[in-house]
């Protein structure tokens, strides 16, 4: 009973400040459609990073007059070390023939024998896996007796790492941009409200409602205001996605799973700027 | 029931009361007399607890100024019925939308409301116009309105600012009536007026106020 008087004061207010509730919405749509936008980038450079420091590895070349006994021994000696995750061994046969599924020609009408060195591939424990990390362990590895060289990636990585502090760095600033506007059109709007409905409120007050009984309208307007706000955004944001994918298929990708934070995150900055504008004007 | 005790309010325009002890029992009528600005709302809002003293202190009933908390004000209004003499309708909805809304608010029953209602307006005699809206009404049916709103909640006190105070001599009287048949059923009620003539033609106790001082 009580609620559904909310509920139907709720919408009654909405009429009484139309415009502004517009206003308001449309513009709760629109900061976190940015949101969207900035998420989903920052999203996309993570899950490539996450690609790419999968695939940081160390080759290490093995000494050619290494026999299969030392070889063993050195492939031991690299597991042990602390941040070593696995060694994969490859042998001179596989490398030849890598080689030659790479450049389509076979590597002994050629040469008489196989010039290539067999290697470990060194994959390194996940909190390793950055460039500074890699660089040092290669380094270890590289003075290890029989090791001829070594080889490894991580430019790309750390472009991309760097890429990403800067896209996290500006979502923070947009998120705080985006609390603060909508906080002040969702307040401003709900403001509207109390001001033309102060009669009421006052009358309400002196026949004894209480304070939670006159402030549940504006809060489910303010709920209201952020859901919708989130609902537009994300289908906005669904629709962009959509039609990125239908273009360059495979480029975005994509965790749908954002697009209901983007709903829960209207609600609740809906209502803590209803509980706002209560505290302020009721 | 009611004890105002050495009251004292300031506004910051200087005007407000001073040194106010009064007090209303079960059952009473009382008149609280004085010219326009002595300080009569205030008396009553002292009461409502709109105003709280900054010296002395108001109990009604279980409740008193210095102990209660902002959050059981509303409780302690709902056993009091107010009637003002801009009698505060809500335009936006009928009479008796007007009256239910004050037993909505404290979450009373529908089937409840509906006969509680019906009871109060027809204590007014105005259960036949409870669909018009106020904007319909006459002066006096407004002011019956606003009576059938103070006492639908059956309150143990009726507080009335200028009841009558913009309304022509026979509305008045009835009005008058109207008090003094909720009275005979044991409701108290405390009337603030100008108006010296009305207080000799009926029955009640007097207090006469000027200049924020009882007399």
């Amino acid at each position: 009973m009580k609620l559904l008087y909310s509920i139907k004061e709720a919408f009654a207010g909405f009429s009484r400040a139309r415009f502004s509730f517009f206003i308001s919405v449309f513009a709760i749509s629109f900061l976190l459609f940015l949101i969207g936008i900035f998420g989903m980038i920052t999203l996309n450079v993570d899950h490539l990073i996450d690609v790419l420091h999968a695939r940081v590895d160390i080759q290490v070349f093995i000494s050619n007059i290494y026999d299969d006994t030392q070889i063993a021994r050195l492939g031991s000696t690299l597991s042990a070390l602390p941040e070593v995750e696995s060694v994969e061994f490859i042998s001179k046969d596989a490398a030849a023939r890598e080689f030659q599924k790479e450049f389509g020609e076979e590597l002994f009408s050629i040469l008489e024998d196989n010039p290539l060195p067999s290697s470990f591939i060194v994959k390194l424990r996940e909190k390793y896996r950055t460039e500074t990390e890699v660089a040092r362990v290669a380094q270890t590895v590289k003075n290890i007796p029989g090791v001829d060289d070594i080889e490894y990636q991580t430019g790309a990585l750390s472009l991309l790492t760097r890429f990403s502090g800067i896209a996290r760095f500006v979502n923070a600033i947009l998120l705080v941009i985006v609390i603060s506007g909508s906080v002040f059109v969702i307040t401003n709007t709900i403001r509207l409200i109390i001001i033309a409905k102060q009669d009421i409120i006052n009358t309400m007050r002196l026949v004894g409602a209480t304070n939670s009984y006159i402030s549940r309208p504006y809060l489910i307007e303010g709920i209201i205001q952020g859901l919708l706000g989130g609902l537009i955004a994300s289908c906005l944001c669904w629709i962009l996605i959509k039609g990125f994918n239908w273009r360059w298929p495979g480029v975005i990708f994509i965790n749908m799973d954002y697009l209901y934070i983007l709903i829960g995150g209207g609600l609740v900055i809906g209502w803590l700027s209803s509980l706002f504008a209560i505290r302020r004007y009721l | 029931m009611v004890e105002l005790h050495n009251v004292k309010i300031k506004y910051p325009t200087g005007d407000g009361i001073e040194n106010v002890t009064l007090k209303i029992g079960p059952g009473e009528i009382v008149f609280l007399v004085g010219p326009s600005g002595a300080g009569k709302s205030t008396v009553l809002k002292t009461i409502y607890m709109e105003e709280r003293p900054v010296e002395g202190h108001v109990s009604v009933g279980e409740y008193n100024s210095l102990f209660i908390r902002k959050k059981d004000i509303p409780y302690l209004r709902r056993r009091l019925g107010v009637v003002f003499q801009d009698f505060k309708l809500l335009n936006d909805r009928d009479v008796f939308k007007n009256v239910s809304f004050v037993l909505e608010v404290i979450g009373a029953k529908s089937k409840d409301i509906k006969k509680r209602v019906l009871r109060s307006l027809a204590d007014v005699g105005l259960s036949h116009k409870s669909r018009k809206y106020p904007a319909e009404l006459s002066g006096g049916e407004q002011q019956r309105v606003a009576i059938a709103r103070a006492i639908v909640n059956e309150p143990y006190l009726l507080l009335a600012d200028e009841p009558t105070g913009n309304l022509d001599p026979d509305t008045t009287a009835g009005i008058m009536e109207i008090f003094e048949r909720i009275n005979a059923r044991g409701t108290a009620i405390m009337i603030a007026t100008h108006n010296y003539e009305l207080v000799k033609k009926y029955r009640g106790r007097i207090i006469r106020i000027e200049k924020g001082k009882i007399l």
